[in-house]
């Protein structure tokens, strides 16, 4: 009897931790979807986007850079001493593109912009909301949602892609120092093979990847820190802390399965 | 009759399995300034957010200029919010934007006005609240009594018709609570908005505030005008009016007025003959306060209290003020051989107190004296009449001569 209530209490937990996460996921597609709304119906906010723009995409160049060349740089060292195994690294720059192009660009671009801007989206919007700025507009006749998060989706759309295709670049540009300048592999053969097996698909396959990323990292990230308030783990400078962890944890978490479940899709 | 510009009908919110509202019946007249006032965590700031919709009652209604807020559309409400603005308690200025664009925000966002136009309105409304040349400046740049003008500023560039206002004053020096409150009130009168204020400051907002409202335990407890509250009996709104007494009063000991009666009362109803009623009294009480001050009446009393304790140890009952200038204590008298001997011991102790040399005061000297009478206790007698009976055959504990020599 006593083993049958620890199976129905088990039961019950397992239930309601289900339905909470289904309805934390209900109420995140429909923050997402208020986002949607605002963002197609004007007032539009060109300024606050093109600032947004500037602090998302131009602020991340740097880092963004740095990592794909030393992505490219480890692939294509990586990759040519098993290549050389087969005798194939003549293909090494189809493989160090195909690598990037549709796999690590816009995975490492969407980790990476969630480590410099999305955490910083989650603590900004967190500490808003617990100062009462967010109240304030409300009580202004502003619509917070448009005022916050649009700009921020709207420009991540906008800076995911291009990011993505700059890390693919760069990081092309890393294999090409490593197989080419230093193991001596020829430049020709490096991009002629690249040319004949990269195909249009691979590339959008990874333009969609970095607009979903974008959608789904700023959804999070924003949602995190404008709800801060309303979680239970702890309030003020250290709700806004879970929050932002929170934040880059989900994220990065669901840009990862979001990729298998795309790539699923895409091949 | 007036027509309530907001009315609270029956409202009740609670928060998890916290009632903070339970029944809250609240008018608010247009052009008036009405005062909201209460203890920390009754509901005063959540009255407030629900007036601007922030929140919505769990149960009863609020109405707008009669409207029911429950039953407006969505794009109707938000034409009756463009006339409502709040000051929030912390000013919750935006941190990251500069004063002009704090003060500029609403305009940005919310109307079609040319930047030279919102320029020239953000530039009137600073130079009226006298915050000029701040422009460039961030919040945190500013001063606490600076940011509450920055956020009046705010919240009164849109032309709002109410202004509700939670805890302007709050955290701010006496001298800049004052600036705030006469800012609201001059600004209320130059804007003709109406206010809804939050405040503790009692009694300061009696001066500006048209209507007073006392809440309590989730109810509004008084509602009426200043005068009104002045004259109520309700024990919180007592309590409200004379808390600088109450603070006086419980860091020396002693029971107010109110609750000596409620003590005398039971004494009374026990019925008890073998008690003695001691009353102590300052008198010139008015001149001490005009002339010298609130502290040394104040220090007389305490000492009173401290020597009437230490000298009845266990056989003092209850000790308390009654009016402004006495000291009323009830002795057990089964014990007592002679009172007379212990109110002696009593002026001699008092005589070498600083309060009653004259050298002590440089400034000006206000002549005084402390006295003390007794009777015996008897029930069917009011506390009045035994107070006056004691008084009748008072004896002289102290007094101060200034320009002569002291006498006992």
């Amino acid at each position: 009897m006593k083993n049958t209530m620890s199976l129905v209490e088990d039961i019950h937990s397992l239930g309601r931790i289900t339905i909470g996460f289904i309805r934390e996921l209900g109420l995140i597609f429909l923050f997402f979807l208020r986002g949607v709304i605002c963002s197609i119906t004007p007032p539009y906010q060109f300024k606050k986007i093109l600032q947004q723009v500037y602090f998302v995409g131009f602020k991340s160049l740097f880092v963004i850079g740095l990592v794909s060349l030393f992505t490219g740089m480890v692939l294509g060292l990586q990759g040519y001493y098993t290549l050389v195994k087969f005798g194939s690294e003549g293909v090494l720059g189809a493989a160090v593109a195909l690598s990037i192009i549709r796999e690590l660009g816009p995975v490492l671009t969407a980790i990476m912009v969630i480590g410099r801007a999305g955490s910083a989206m989650a603590a900004e919007l967190g500490i808003m909301r617990i100062t009462e700025q967010i109240d304030a507009l409300e009580t202004m006749n502003i619509n917070s949602i448009r005022y916050l998060f649009c700009p921020r989706v709207i420009a991540s759309i906008i800076c995911f892609p291009l990011l993505t295709a700059l890390f693919d670049v760069i990081g092309i540009l890393g294999g090409y120092i490593t197989g080419v300048l230093l193991l001596g592999i020829d430049s020709g053969t490096y991009f002629s093979r690249m040319e004949n097996l990269v195909g249009l698909k691979d590339v959008m396959g990874g333009f969609y990847k970095s607009i979903f990323f974008a959608i789904i990292v700023v959804t999070i990230c924003c949602y995190q820190g404008y709800f801060v308030h309303k979680r239970k783990e702890g309030f003020g400078a250290r709700g806004v802390s879970f929050a932002t962890t929170n934040a880059v944890v989900i994220s990065c978490v669901l840009v990862l399965v979001g990729d298998y479940v795309l790539t699923s899709f895409l091949l | 009759m007036k027509v309530p510009l907001i009315e609270f009908k029956d409202v009740y919110k609670r928060y998890g399995d916290k009632v903070v509202l339970s029944g809250v019946n609240l008018k608010v007249y247009p052009g008036e300034i009405t005062t909201i006032i209460g203890k920390s965590g009754v509901g005063k700031s959540v009255t407030l957010k629900l007036m601007i919709g922030l929140d919505r009652p769990d149960k009863g209604e609020i109405f707008y200029r009669g409207e029911p807020l429950s039953s407006m559309s969505k794009k109707h409400w938000m034409e009756v919010k463009k006339d409502i603005n709040f000051m929030f308690q912390n000013n919750a200025l935006f941190d990251s934007l500069t004063i002009y664009e704090n003060i500029a925000l609403p305009l940005h966002e919310t109307t079609n006005l040319s930047e030279s136009k919102i320029r020239k309105r953000v530039q009137g409304v600073m130079d009226a609240l006298e915050i000029q040349g701040q422009e460039d400046k961030y919040p945190s740049q500013l001063s606490g009594g600076m940011q509450k003008r920055v956020a009046l500023a705010r919240a009164i560039i849109t032309d709002p018709k109410i202004v509700l206002f939670d805890e302007p004053t709050t955290g701010l020096d006496p001298i800049r609570r004052n600036s705030v409150l006469s800012m609201i009130t001059n600004k209320q009168k130059e804007f003709g908005f109406t206010a809804v204020l939050v405040s503790h400051d009692v009694p300061h907002v009696f001066y500006i505030s048209n209507r007073i409202a006392v809440i309590d335990e989730g109810k509004i407890v008084f509602e009426g005008d200043p005068k009104a509250l002045e004259n109520s009996d309700h024990p919180v709104v007592y309590e409200f009016i004379n808390s600088l007494e109450f603070l006086k009063n419980e860091v020396v000991g002693l029971m107010t007025k109110r609750d000596f009666e409620k003590f005398f009362k039971k004494l009374c109803q026990k019925g008890n003959r073998d008690l003695m009623i001691v009353v102590y009294e300052i008198n010139n009480y008015n001149d001490i306060i005009e002339k010298v001050g609130h502290i040394t009446p104040y220090i007389i009393f305490s000492e009173l209290a401290s020597m009437c304790r230490n000298s009845c140890g266990d056989r003092i009952l209850g000790i308390g003020k009654y009016g402004i200038d006495k000291i009323v204590s009830i002795v057990d008298a089964t014990q007592v051989i002679d009172i007379d001997k212990q109110l002696s011991l009593i002026a001699r102790q008092l005589q070498d107190k600083e309060f009653f040399q004259k050298q002590a005061y440089t400034n000006s000297c206000v002549e005084f004296a402390v006295y003390a009478g007794y009777t015996n206790f008897d029930p069917h007698k009011s506390l009045n009449e035994l107070v006056d009976e004691a008084r009748r055959q008072r004896l002289v504990m102290g007094r101060l001569l200034c320009g002569k020599k002291r006498q006992g």
